[in-house]
């Protein structure tokens, strides 16, 4: 009976090996073939694309300076590939010869055709929104501002950016809040839709929410406005410092002052220099370097004995790079310092800094 | 039936259960990739407006590893410093090099020793010395006692001054855009800890200035397999993983991690085949036990270009390596399939590279052997050897030209239709003899593995240009 069983069995195994193998061939011999037909449509598309940029770079160059304003005739079929020629252009120029561009994508009918890409792959959604952006359809406006609400970082930079060049002073408090919402972003991220709106607006918008958002909101805030350029935000930071007792954000708001180096701003870093959290004290030994007064150098060597390694290494860097010492004098010192660690702290940096000098190199921040 | 004859029938359904699931289970991955490429695709030159050029893109510093490369190295540095990318280093770590790799460097790129505080987070090898280039602000070099690639990568970590550390292989070729392709996924998602790239074959392709300059397929058979095994391995043996975070294998060659993570497990092992890996499934292990919300995610486009060996006997010896590193990355994080911690996308990847990649080629080399002894003592009824033979070539063709398949979706490499014709024959010719051969091969990896023979870092005969690199590469 088990053998019977057995011998049914394997012959059962044979037949569904002997099925599914045939099917599996059949299945590759299918995909083989559309990878070939894919192969040849792509090829039609590439020579199709090498057209319509033969055709329409020297049209566009023709435009942006001004020699011409009418578009080359464009195919339906060639519509996207113009898009995409006219907004790698478009995305690189400003000024009058952004306009003149502007006006011959709507006057080559791009707006309908970018309307029609926002219902298609995410590609091309962008490219949709990108040329709506280039060629201010301001029609388009809550169309494009409904896109903020999308979780797709890629789709809402490019409508962010979009927003910010129909109309940059409208955009302002749109983009804003968006951004204050989300804290997914990096500040690469955050420089390219920044750049396009009005960096002081954009820094007050910011310094409201900074008043009004709860503690753990702030450190992405502060990223906010490093990143938007303008320090108009500094006198609600010094506030803020007053009163902060949370280290992660007094490190921010002193990262932030560094970057602009006001030296209104130095008696905050003064008071943070001995701070218990070593990362306070390491933002606040660069901007004392950054503020480079003569009077902050006992400081910044007394944190050249600090517990910290990075600490003693970014006071090593400020004391160098603040350059209110000399280099024989910094030299002597490290020669007198009886802390081994402030020792070679100092010695390396004043080794980086000669190396640099060297080769003519600015400095590298490090990490 | 004697009992002989019954274990004969349940033997041919194990095997072909083993066969069918295996096979199954990279068309799942399979679906998994073309889901995610069918969501990325279109137009993908729309998506140049996030090439990003600003000057806050993350630092990085680039880890290169170098042992013995006096041949290679000087052109395959430059054309590093010649990355499209706005701020990053160069770390290159001589490991005890005995052919005047040091002298090279030195010549080539003006080194003056640097008092730079060498700060020592991981454990590493002595080092001898740092130096930096007068002529390349961005290079530095670390001179120190041989440890292995895992070592210097270690003494590279612990130099680093960027929050991001890319490693790469010192023959690696790159593309200008390689960087910044590699490093997106931390600016898309900041809960990104590494990012691999894919690496594809170089062998006939024409390199120029360090830089691929032209792409083509190469003439030797061996080379010409590994380019679809490579599609294979990249395109959905590791994409297919990504969305369930379970991504457990990324390459030596090209990858880039946070480097706080990094060091916060304790930076590569040290002794291992596969250190590459290994420092993969232990920041899996150790994130999920921290309950950190975390993604360790892969870019699908062509970041980095190696060499393949093109005689056999190099191509064993890589392939015994890589297993030896596979089943040592899968032991010491066993318990990531246990603890609870654990996520299930983690388990089932894990699980699957034990199952598949760790014992999957003792099952089929056993498989072949037992069919090929049945067929020949009478065991086997000819018709049931074809139809096994029928099975593993057809799902194999199918899993193979599916990832060609993908390339055509995706990347377009290999341009001309005559290439794409070129692939899928290969597709069906590997299955005929190399497949084979390097599951044979991988059963000595996992021998060794188990008799803990022959530990150096291995050296491959290669057509002129690179050296070895380790990695895993599966199917």
């Amino acid at each position: 009976m088990t053998g019977a069983l057995a011998a049914a069995t394997a012959d059962v195994a044979v037949h569904v090996a002997l099925l599914a193998g045939a099917l599996a061939l059949l299945a590759a011999l299918l995909l083989g073939a559309l990878t070939l037909l894919l192969r040849l449509r792509a090829a039609r598309a590439e020579r199709r694309a090498r057209r319509v940029s033969d055709e329409w770079t020297p049209a566009l160059v023709r435009v942006a300076a001004g020699r011409d304003s009418q578009p080359p005739a464009l195919r339906r079929s060639d519509v996207p590939a113009a898009m995409l020629l006219f907004s790698q252009y478009a995305e690189a120029l400003t000024g009058e010869a952004h306009r003149r561009l502007a006006d011959l994508g709507r006057e080559a009918g791009f707006e309908t055709c970018a309307l029609e890409l926002l219902a298609r792959s995410k590609s091309e959604r962008m490219l949709g929104i990108m040329a709506l952006g280039h060629i201010r359809a301001s029609d388009h406006w809550p169309t494009l501002a409904e896109l903020l609400w999308k979780r797709d970082l890629a789709v809402w930079l490019t409508a962010a950016r979009a927003l910010a060049r129909l109309d940059p002073v409208t955009a302002v408090p749109v983009v804003a809040r968006r951004l204050v919402a989300r804290n997914d972003w990096h500040p690469a991220h955050l420089t390219r839709v920044l750049r396009l709106l009005p960096a002081d607006a954009v820094a007050a918008k910011l310094a409201q929410e900074l008043s009004v958002s709860p503690p753990d909101r702030i450190p992405a805030l502060l990223r906010l406005i490093e990143a938007s350029g303008s320090p108009a935000c500094l006198p609600d930071l010094r506030r803020l410092a007053a009163v902060s007792s949370d280290s992660e954000a007094l490190a921010g708001i002193l990262r932030v002052m560094a970057r602009f180096a006001d030296p209104a701003d130095a008696e905050t870093a003064r008071r943070c220099i001995t701070h218990p959290h070593d990362g306070v004290r390491v933002q606040a030994s660069t901007a004392l370097g950054r503020f480079a007064l003569h009077r902050d150098s006992a400081l910044l060597i007394d944190r050249l004995s600090d517990a910290a390694w990075w600490v003693r290494q970014r006071a090593a860097q400020a004391l160098v790079g603040a350059g209110r010492v000399s280099r024989a004098d910094l030299e002597r010192l490290s020669d007198l310092l009886p802390d081994p660690y402030a020792r070679d702290a100092l010695t390396a940096a004043l080794a980086a800094a000669a190396h640099d000098a060297s080769i003519g190199a600015e400095g590298h921040q490090v990490a | 039936m004697s009992p002989f004859w019954v274990g004969v029938a349940v033997l041919q359904w194990v095997v072909l259960g083993y066969f069918v699931l295996l096979q199954s289970s990279y068309l799942a991955l399979n679906l998994s990739c073309l889901m995610r490429i069918l969501s990325g695709a279109g137009w993908r030159e729309a998506e140049w407006p996030l090439r990003l050029s600003s000057h806050l893109e993350p630092p990085v510093s680039i880890l290169v590893p170098a042992f013995n490369e006096a041949q290679s190295i000087e052109p395959s540095l430059r054309a590093l410093l010649q990355l499209d990318y706005s701020d990053f280093e160069v770390v290159v770590v001589s490991d005890g090099s005995t052919d005047g790799t040091m002298q090279v460097l030195t010549e080539a790129f003006e080194l003056q020793p640097l008092p730079e505080p060498y700060r020592v987070q991981v454990a590493c090898e002595r080092i001898r010395g740092v130096y930096a280039s007068q002529t390349h602000p961005s290079l530095r070099v670390i001179d120190k006692d041989n440890g292995g690639k895992a070592d210097a990568l270690n003494a590279g970590l612990n130099a680093a001054h960027f929050p991001l550390v890319c490693s790469i292989d010192a023959d690696s070729i790159l593309a200008r855009v390689s960087l910044a392709r590699v490093v997106r996924p931390f600016l898309d998602d900041p809960r990104t800890v590494a990012a691999g790239g894919t690496v594809r074959i170089v062998n006939g392709c024409s390199v120029r200035g360090g830089f691929l300059e032209r792409i083509r397929l190469p003439r030797n058979l061996l080379a010409l397999i590994q380019v679809v095994e490579y599609l294979r391995a990249f395109l959905f043996g590791r994409l297919g993983w990504v969305p369930a975070n379970a991504l457990m294998v990324m390459s030596g060659a090209f990858s880039v991690f946070s480097k706080a993570d990094v060091l916060a497990v304790g930076g590569w092992r040290v002794g291992t085949f596969g250190e590459d890996m290994e420092l993969v499934v232990r920041l899996h292990r150790s994130l999920s036990r921290e309950a950190r919300d975390y993604r360790i995610t892969f870019v699908p486009d062509p970041v980095c270009w190696t060499e393949a060996p093109e005689d056999l006997r190099s191509l064993a010896g890589q392939r015994i390596r890589w297993q030896r590193g596979l089943c040592e990355s899968l032991w010491e994080n066993r318990s990531l399939l246990t603890a609870r911690s654990s996520g299930l996308g983690s388990r089932t990847a894990f699980g699957f590279h034990a199952l598949f990649e760790g014992v999957g080629p003792l099952l089929e080399v056993a498989g072949y052997l037992f069919f090929l002894t049945g067929w020949t003592m009478g065991w086997i009824e000819p018709l049931a050897a074809a139809a096994f033979l029928l099975l593993a070539v057809g799902l194999g063709t199918l899993l193979s030209v599916s990832a060609v398949l993908l390339e055509e979706l995706r990347f377009r490499v290999y341009s001309r239709p005559t290439q794409v014709v070129g692939l899928l024959l290969i597709a069906i010719v590997e299955n005929f003899g190399y497949r084979q051969i390097t599951a044979v091969w991988r059963c000595i990896g996992i021998l060794r593995w188990l008799t803990g023979r022959d530990r150096r870092w291995g050296a491959v005969k290669r057509a002129g240009r690179l050296s070895d690199a380790v990695g895993v590469l599966e199917r």
